[in-house]
């Protein structure tokens, strides 16, 4: 940007300015300065520019002063500067070991008086505000005061005269636990009885509030003698009255943690509890049992994360009859595993082995391992209980799981937690793919139970941004409550139960909870076919509904079919230009546009918006919609010059009908940005998305998708443009957005 | 600690309007502050991020202690900020000579091969530059900047230490950050 010379007295002209059109829309900016500047082009320029920065809202510069302090640590490794050092009362021999928070030394007492051997951790040099360091106190306390024979107890703890915390321990002579197994050639039933030994000690510091977060071989050693020792609470976290680990230290925790150890709850930065714990006995157990891991998490961290979130683990009893190749082995570090080592390695044959884990253990390790930690076991107890059940040849609570679950659906409802946890830019552009946006129009009130239906709808409808700009984040449950009582308590009144049973599909829908909202959509439908007869509107309506949630989830065959039907229905009832027939038609172009079918999907976008052109007002909205949705798939067919025109026919009405502060303008203005750029004209393209910022902050909130996707869009083109500077903080840029449940109520594409 | 009483008496006769305690204070927090840099770039590369703003406050608790009021706790933080940004700047400039062998800029920041941390060295360079530019037309504002970005002093603090309202310190922060931007873009 090149800045006008500038003076004190011009400067100060600028301040005034600025003060004055700081707070206001771009709009209301533009009009401003053009009577406040006058002629004067360049200070008007220069204030439009400096307001577009103010929007930007980029971090170069903490990115810069960050950057550059962190570059500059160079990548030392300078632990054998402490060999041979004193630390307290101890004199250190060597390192033992290394972990995400220090490095593990074996010390002795240095005064001779006793001879004492002890482990001291070394927390890694850290800048330690006083708050974090009075955490580090009082937690270092309560470690302390665990008290547990298969717990390595904490000694003591202190700062080195150099500031680094450390911590001094109980030192364990002993192996991993998984060696120690493979070593001494121990049965499925020996490694059982040491994992619930494993079990009780994990349970007694739940019981005294402390979540371990790190369990995993190496922090479990086994002595000579067989006793097992859990170590490590470096990242283990108090929790509190709500059963939650604190915040503050958790993402540190989750930062740190051991990537193929990592509960997706931990990996999506939400609650961490007591279940985060279990999910980590359950890879234990996993890998105890069949000597592989449960997930194979790759190094990139998308698929790291998509494959600790969504990745169902192989059952035990099929996996044991795999072989590693060498390659995969070399990636995990560990030694190639064949069935025939396997099953030697728990004094068995592999025959024997597989009849061993199926059943039962199959079931008890994929509860423990379920992606949603409500539907773990309950506690570590009730764990370990159902392996002494199953010991003791007893029922066990364990039971497969059924297909419902394993659809990935705890990934999806929280992807968007995946995207910002590892930055997963790809993954929030994908909220972009284009969402279509029901136009159901609801049959015409007839009688009194409708309004009834009406004021329910009211309520439910609250999540959807459209009414209500905002969600608030307990209308889920909401929703789920309603459900219920729909389903328990209307079945005698089945219009009425079938007309909310849609509502509560749409809003599943707009939450993007396709499935509940599939599932409701179907119910409903098939209630109205039952109660009113295969030919009633209602019915045609439903149909229309269902169709929309079915090509978000890509069933395009049947959504076809139930458009189609419902189409020839609403013809036949309200005629061949009724609206009813143009929310199909829109409903068809957006099929036909996801299966690339450009032609037909051009065809029925224009049918529809030549049925709403003679709508009037009342479908302004639709008409709106309709437009838009054409827009994209011109958009795709290259037609851009008609993308742009319907476009901005697009925006013109929902200025005109809906207002500036719409939802839908948001979604456009970027839209029309896109197109700008695809045409090549990037200066537009910058404008119009400064303007889509700055509505989007304005109507969906700081925290909308959206808003991710833009500021991308943003990124990239001041990077074609040459504002090199600025490209490397775009993914910075993208850490004030983090999409919020209203992030999947996307009501048309931001990007086509 | 004997630093501490000293810096805790320079803050105090500071505050009362002896001018000459800065003069005594401002090496001591610069020393500090140098010292706690090189530790961090000597020792290993940790997993967590660095803040400048981190040093700042690890510096005050080593050299003030805990005990000392909000007010001259405002104006160390506004001596250490501004000593952060001559280290930094200090280091970038060293750098930049060390990988370039003489300082020899490329064409551009992006040039295939340049080392992101010449790119950070360089950004760091060019923030100063323009902060320096803005320092001869508006020199309040260019402190609060500097006081924000390399000290991460809060409103209340800034305008402390820069005995002004908190409203002038939002009001020159957003708009000297929107300068900077406009600049740096």
């Amino acid at each position: 940007m090149n800045s006008p010379e500038l003076n004190r007295e011009r400067w100060a002209r600028v301040e005034h300015l600025f003060d004055e059109v700081a707070e206001m829309s771009p709009t209301g900016r533009a009009a401003y300065l053009a009577s406040a500047c006058g002629n004067d082009l360049e200070l008007r320029e220069y204030i439009e520019s400096l307001a577009r920065s103010d929007i930007a809202k980029n971090t170069i510069i903490e990115d810069s002063i960050r950057g550059l302090l962190e570059l500059a640590v160079p990548d030392l490794r300078s632990n054998s500067d402490v060999i041979g050092e004193r630390i307290g009362p101890y004199r250190v021999v060597r390192a033992i070991g290394s972990g995400g928070m220090g490095v593990v030394y074996l010390a002795e007492r240095a005064d001779e008086q006793f001879r004492q051997q002890v482990a001291i951790k070394l927390v890694r040099q850290r800048l330690i505000d006083p708050e974090i360091e009075q955490r580090l106190v009082s937690e270092r306390q309560i470690l302390a005061n665990l008290d547990h024979p298969n717990i390595a107890r904490l000694f003591d703890g202190g700062t080195t005269t150099d500031g680094t915390p450390y911590l001094v321990m109980e030192y364990i002579d002993g192996l991993p636990i998984d060696d120690y197994c493979d070593g001494r050639r121990l049965s499925i039933h020996e490694r059982l009885a040491l994992f619930r030994t494993i079990c009780s000690a994990v349970h007694y510091a739940h019981q005294n509030l402390v979540v371990h977060r790190d369990i995993k071989p190496t922090n479990i050693l086994v002595t000579e003698d067989g006793t097992p020792k859990l170590l490590d609470f470096g990242i283990a976290k108090l929790l509190d009255a709500g059963g939650a680990a604190t915040d503050g230290l958790t993402r540190d925790g989750a930062v740190m943690l051991t990537p193929e150890n990592a509960a997706p709850e931990q990996v999506l930065n939400g609650r961490i509890t007591t279940a985060t714990d279990t999910y980590a006995l359950g890879i234990l157990l996993y890998r105890l049992l069949t000597g592989h891991r449960p997930c194979q998490v790759g190094s990139n961290p998308r698929e790291m994360a998509l494959a600790i979130c969504e990745q169902i683990p192989e059952r035990a009893s099929a996996v044991v009859t795999r072989r590693t190749d060498t390659s995969d082995s070399q990636a995990s570090g560990d030694a190639p595993m064949t069935p025939e080592l396997i099953s030697r390695y728990r004094s068995t044959t592999l025959e024997k082995l597989v009849r061993r884990l199926k059943g039962d253990l199959d079931n008890i390790v994929q509860v423990a391992l379920r992606k949603e930690p409500a539907r773990r076991y309950r506690s570590v107890n009730e764990f370990s209980e159902d392996i002494r059940m199953h010991l003791a040849s007893l029922p066990v609570l364990a039971r497969p799981d059924s297909w419902h679950y394993r659809s990935g659906k705890f990934v999806r409802r929280h992807v968007a937690g995946v995207a910002m946890s590892s930055m997963l830019v790809a993954l929030l552009a994908a909220f972009g793919v284009a969402m279509v946006v029901q136009n159901k129009r609801i049959v015409q009130e007839r009688d009194t139970a409708k309004e009834v239906s009406t004021f329910l709808e009211e309520i439910f409808m609250a999540p959807d941004p459209g009414n209500a700009r905002g969600l608030d984040i307990t209308a889920k449950e909401i929703l789920a409550k309603g459900a219920d009582r729909i389903s328990d308590q209307l079945g005698d009144r089945p219009v009425i139960q079938a007309t909310l049973m849609g509502t509560i599909g749409r809003v599943y829908f707009n939450l993007g909870e396709y499935e509940p909202s599939i599932a409701m959509l179907e119910e409903s439908l098939r209630i109205r076919r039952q109660a009113l007869g295969e030919q009633h509107p209602d019915v045609a309506a439903g149909k229309n509904e269902l169709a929309v949630s079915l090509i978000r989830t890509a069933d395009f065959e049947r959504a076809r079919q139930l458009l189609e039907e419902a189409l020839a229905q609403n013809r036949r009832e309200y005629g061949e230009s009724s609206t009813e027939a143009a929310a199909n038609l829109y409903n068809l172009a957006a099929l036909h546009q996801a299966t690339g079918e450009l032609d037909e999907a051009e065809r029925f976008a224009g049918s529809s918006i030549a049925i709403y052109a003679q709508g009037g007002d009342r479908y302004a909205a639709d008409l709106a919609e309709a437009k838009n949705a054409l827009a994209r798939i011109l958009h795709d067919k290259n037609d851009l010059d008609g993308a742009e025109t319907l476009e901005r026919e697009a925006i013109a009405l929902v200025k005109t009908h809906l207002g500036e502060d719409h939802p839908f303008m948001a979604y456009y203005l970027q839209n029309l940005a896109v197109v700008l750029q695809t045409k090549g004209d990037i200066d537009a393209a910058e404008a119009m998305l400064y303007e889509s910022i700055a509505a989007t902050r304005k109507v969906l909130g700081e925290e909308h998708s959206l808003l991710g996707g833009s500021l991308v869009r943003l990124g990239t083109l001041l990077h074609n443009k040459g504002n090199s500077i600025l490209l490397r903080r775009r993914f910075a840029m993208l850490l004030p957005c983090t999409p919020g449940p209203g992030a999947r109520s996307i009501r048309s594409s931001p990007t086509i | 600690m004997a630093a501490a009483r000293a810096v805790t008496e320079l803050l105090e006769n500071w505050r009362s309007g002896d001018k000459g305690a800065l003069d005594e204070l401002t090496p001591l927090v610069y020393e500090e502050l140098r010292r706690l840099a090189r530790r961090y770039m000597r020792s290993e590369r940790a997993g967590h991020t660095l803040q400048a703003t981190g040093l700042v406050n690890e510096a005050f608790i080593r050299l003030a202690g805990m005990d000392v009021q909000w007010a001259d706790r405002a104006h160390f933080y506004a001596v250490a900020a501004r000593s952060m940004r001559r280290i930094l700047i200090d280091h970038a400039k060293a750098w930049r000579r060390d990988k370039r062998g003489g300082g020899v800029r490329p064409a551009t920041l992006h040039e295939a091969g340049v080392a992101g941390q010449l790119a950070a060295a360089d950004d760091l360079l060019a923030i100063d530059e323009a902060l320096a530019r803005l320092a001869e037309i508006d020199p309040r504002k260019s402190d609060v900047l500097v006081l924000h970005f390399f000290g991460g002093m809060t409103y209340d603090e800034t305008a402390e230490a820069l005995g002004v309202s908190t409203a002038t310190v939002h009001r020159d922060l957003r708009l000297g950050r929107a300068w900077l931007l406009n600049e740096l873009a």
